[in-house]
């Protein structure tokens, strides 16, 4: 570690007005990717009317689309402040802890998607990261107490795993990583350092600096966690005197060693992995800021300023060196404080630049010069979905099983894999689902569809009326002049019962459309 | 185009008014879009087609244990408790557990000399499924998307590249077609969201149009989505949207109705279905054979659970009952149907497993060496390639690369594995690494 970076650090901890005011670093953010434009003589997209950035901030920070209301009432608002109000007002609410803590659920437990029963574990690390985030709890906190989770009890009466399904429960971590040390030391360093030291985990990685051994030294520190029995629920025990642990497929055995070659210094009776937690969430290590701070860029611009966002090495470099550094140590010097960095980005002109291209030189998405496209999660389109067409859940749901709706589990079994970052990748199952599924076959009939039932109620003789409203539910923004005429010329075929068929259709072309399954 | 005169005459006159008044605003761009949708497959399906070669992929997800299956130490202390059975072919034995493959072994080449270097599920299965060692930058796509480019337009309405049961096989966020991009990406079959394997129908979901919606119905809706997104598509150029575009356009293709019928299992004579067994792999593997015999390029079918690090001869011994019936069942189906020498039959998981056994009675990840099995197609069978040390953990003669895999693969699908590829990275990549060398020894 550099030891201007570890000085300017330990510095900015010293003083907590220090804190940076979101206003000024979204500024800052701007300016320096406005050298980038002039450099490379790129022509920034024009600023997003209040409609698309409206769309895109809820997306992003509680996880659906906007209700009609929602948009009508900021389209009428005229107070000049507003887009920052709202970015303050939804940072504020329990839905965005709760959109918080389903994205770090997913990154945290991946293996859920995959590997069912390990969905058990969904609701109560989501209810512990939600508590956190509302709690407003440094991401330091937020990790340190992740990676130091109590675990308890004699042999004979080892730590449960999974008590109680919605129990806030950060031991899921570990359960679903098989309380596998070098699982939990890969998952750890790539997520909370951006290093992808897994690697190493078989043979030295030759692009890397880290060598095998080193990938050990980490998972040395989880080395006294063990599972009694089989299976993700088998409970853990954890000799804390164990501090070593083989190489794979070797005899050689090493000790926990922390990656900028410090030891660290066992502390009573306390697990090695507690010295590592410290290690990690350090403000003086400049990995934690970093892989943080560029990991919620790329949710908010679709691309890391290191992308792979996990992957932070001298031969990847930053796009924005100078930014990244600058929005870490603003990072760290607020205590870790997420909101800040979510308050700043989301103020940037570059955030709420209109992702409709104007210019050829907007196409590099590592320059930022507008907003690239981005997929929804399987959680942000099945909430918009069932917003957009007024569904409401049916399935049954006992306090001792997981969510198990089944139009959302479809959903999200369509949309797996996807997440903020990337293009969207429309597949041809979602195609298939989008245009013959249940959920929009039911939502475009007028005998089943509850959005299509209240419209044609509302207002039974203005067809304009009625496809006003369905944007709004869907594309959260108006028709266009152009688009309603065509519209209204299309639903005016036929007599009455095919024009409600009609609207139908109307609706069904809006739910299937590019704009409704995007982030944009 | 029997479907579409057949629909004209069925519906009112004001699905048709709704067409027409399309057809007169919008131009004939959206039909030219919508293509042949109904009614091209069968002039895409001449014989003249049938001549191209077709490759299933068995993928036992996990990475199965070379020492119980195909590489028996038997009475070596890594042996463990199963013993091996004569097959077809003189010389070559097999597991006890695997009675029906081992009548197959003459059209089978078994390589037991697989030695590669990635130990982590993820990288190894990005590895073996693409044939380059995983970079950050470079998207590689897997094998049946390179197939599926090199076999373009062969399946008609039906998509190049099908996957059977492939949940967790592909990286959350990682397009598996890579830098092909998603015109190249599989078609996911029996993807039952709460991953159950057993007893759930195999059926691309939602390929039928519900019923109350007439085919003239969603042609006209399409092509009012096709018009009225098309403004907001193109300002935003780039993969994303043509992706989103040639994901309807295929969707729509494959709701015609013989692209559909090949999915339809129903259809198999019962005594057909129960050959291959009544797992889910043993009806992926019968699903494999209709599609292949529609001209499919490339289908995989996975089986999981090969991931035995506790508990290895009981879990091996389950998972051989349903891959031993849908394996040998694939084979005798292709030789009755004349397709075995036009289709290639690969059995391969991501590595091998520890010949030694671990406390737990499990076996670990092994790259070093271990099995995989290539036969049908070209595949000169009755071989053995390679032999690894009488107690497992090292390979003794001629070690197969991923890459010599891969390329052996191409060769015998008849394709060049020299062939290049530009990728994301603005630089050509070749199909496979061009230092493989492949086995040309086993190809006739």
């Amino acid at each position: 570690m550099s030891a201007t970076i570890a000085l300017a650090c330990l510095l900015l901890v010293g003083e907590q007005s220090t804190k940076a005011d979101p206003a000024d670093l979204a500024q800052r953010i701007d300016e320096r990717l406005q050298v980038r434009f002039d450099s490379e003589q790129v022509l920034p997209a024009e600023r997003a009317a209040d409609d698309e950035f409206l769309r895109r901030l809820s997306l992003d920070l509680i996880g659906r689309i906007p209700t009609p209301k929602e948009v009508q009432s900021f389209l009428a608002d005229s107070s000049i402040a507003k887009r920052e109000l709202l970015i303050d007002q939804l940072l504020g609410s329990k839905k965005h802890a709760c959109h918080f803590a389903r994205v770090w659920r997913a990154l945290l437990m991946p293996e859920s998607e995959v590997e069912p029963q390990l969905r058990y574990f969904e609701p109560g690390l989501e209810a512990w990261l939600q508590e956190r985030r509302q709690d407003n709890v440094g991401f330091d906190g937020i990790v340190r107490e992740l990676l130091t989770v109590p675990i308890v009890g004699p042999n004979e009466q080892p730590q449960v795993v999974l008590r109680d399904l919605r129990r806030p429960n950060p031991l899921a971590f570990i359960a679903a990583k098989n309380a596998d040390p070098a699982k939990i030391a890969s998952a750890s360093t790539r997520l909370f350092l951006g290093l992808r030291l897994e690697c190493a985990q078989c043979h030295n990685h030759p692009f890397d600096n880290w060598s095998q051994e080193q990938f050990w030294n980490q998972a040395a520190f989880f080395a006294g966690i063990e599972r009694r029995g089989r299976g993700p629920f088998a409970p853990l025990v954890e000799v804390t005197t164990r501090r070593t642990i083989a190489l794979m497929d070797s005899d050689q055995i090493v000790s926990p060693a922390f990656l900028d070659q410090s030891q660290p210094r066992p502390t009573d009776n306390g697990p090695a992995r507690a010295e590592l937690a410290r290690w990690i969430t350090a403000p003086e290590n400049p990995y934690f800021a970093r892989a943080i701070t560029n990991r919620v860029w790329s949710q908010l611009f679709g691309t890391g300023i290191v992308e792979p966002v996990d992957d932070i090495r001298d031969s990847n470099a930053p796009s924005h060196p100078e930014l990244l550094r600058e929005l870490s140590e603003s990072f760290a010097a607020a205590d870790f404080d997420v909101a800040l960095i979510y308050r700043a980005l989301c103020r940037t002109a570059a955030y709420q630049r209109t992702s409709r291209q104007s210019d050829p030189s907007q196409s590099r998405a590592e320059l930022f010069a507008k907003m690239p496209v981005r997929p929804l999660s399987g959680e942000q389109f099945f909430d918009s979905l069932a917003l957009a067409v007024a569904y409401e859940s049916t399935a049954d749901r006992s306090p001792g099983e997981p969510e198990r709706d089944p139009v959302r589990q479809a959903v999200l079994g369509l949309f797996a894999g996807a997440s903020g970052g990337g293009n969207p990748q429309t597949s041809v199952a979602q195609a298939l689902a989008l245009m013959n599924g249940d959920v929009t076959d039911g939502a475009i009939r007028p005998k089943s569809g509850a959005r299509l039932q209240q419209i044609i109620n509302e207002f039974p003789e203005s067809s304009e009326r009625q496809i006003e409203v369905l944007y709004l539910s869907t594309l959260s923004r108006l028709p266009t002049q152009e688009e309603t005429q065509t519209l209204i010329d299309f639903n005016g075929l036929g007599d009455k019962t095919s024009r409600q068929q009609n609207m139908g259709d109307i609706f069904w072309m809006l739910l299937n459309s590019a704009e409704f399954c995007w982030n944009h | 185009m029997v479907g579409i005169n057949k629909a004209m005459r069925n519906f009112g006159l004001n699905q048709l008014t709704r067409r027409r008044w399309l057809q007169a605003t919008s131009g004939s761009v959206a039909g030219a879009w919508l293509g042949g949708w109904f009614g091209s497959l069968a002039s895409a399906m001449a014989d003249s087609e049938r001549s191209k070669r077709s490759c299933i992929l068995l993928w036992m997800n996990g990475g199965p244990s070379q020492t119980d299956t195909f590489d028996m130490k038997l009475g070596h202390e890594h042996g463990g408790p199963f013993r091996s059975i004569a097959t077809r072919a003189a010389g070559i034995q097999v597991c006890e557990h695997l009675p029906g493959i081992a009548q197959w072994t003459d059209r089978l080449a078994i390589i037991r000399s697989m030695s590669t270097k990635e130990g982590d599920h993820g990288r190894a299965r990005d590895n073996l499924r693409t044939g380059y060692v995983p970079q950050a930058s470079i998207q590689f796509p897997v094998l049946g998307s390179l197939i599926s480019k090199e076999s373009l337009g062969q399946a008609g309405d039906l998509p190049n590249y099908v996957s059977i049961n492939s949940r967790g096989l592909f990286n959350p966020g990682m397009p598996p077609a890579g830098f092909l991009g998603p015109d190249y990406a599989p078609l996911l079959v029996g993807q039952d969201t709460d991953g159950n394997e057993n007893g759930q129908r195999l059926a691309v979901e939602n390929l039928a149009l519900p019923k109350s919606v007439s085919t003239e119905q969603a042609r006209a809706r399409l092509e009012l989505l096709h018009r009225m997104e098309r403004k907001f598509l193109d300002a935003r150029p780039g993969p994303a949207a043509d992706g989103h575009r040639t994901a309807y356009a295929k969707a729509a293709r494959m709701m015609s109705h013989e692209a559909a019928k090949a999915f339809q299992l129903d259809d198999e004579p019962k005594e057909s279905r129960d050959a291959y067994g009544s797992s889910q792999f043993g009806q992926g593997c019968l699903l494999s054979r209709r599609l292949v015999e529609r001209g499919v390029p490339f289908v995989e079918v996975s089986l999981g659970g090969w991931d035995t690090h506790d508990d290895n001869f009981r879990q091996v011994q389950n998972l051989c009952g349903a891959l031993d019936m849908g394996w040998s069942a694939l084979m005798q189906d292709l030789q009755q149907r004349g397709l075995l020498d036009s289709t290639l039959v690969v059995w391969m998981g991501e590595f091998g497993r520890t010949p030694a056994i671990n406390p737990r009675l499990g076996r670990d990840h092994f790259p070093k060496a271990w099995s995989v099995v290539l036969g049908g197609g070209p595949i000169s069978g009755g071989q053995i390639v390679g032999r690894t040390s009488a107690d497992g953990t090292n390979v003794e003669e001629r070690p197969v690369s991923t890459p010599d895999l891969l390329a052996t693969i191409c060769v015998a699908l008849g394709i060049d594995p020299e062939k290049q590829n530009m990728s994301n990275v603005d630089r050509p990549i070749r199909l496979v690494d061009p230092l493989a060398s492949p086995l040309l020894d086993i190809i006739s």
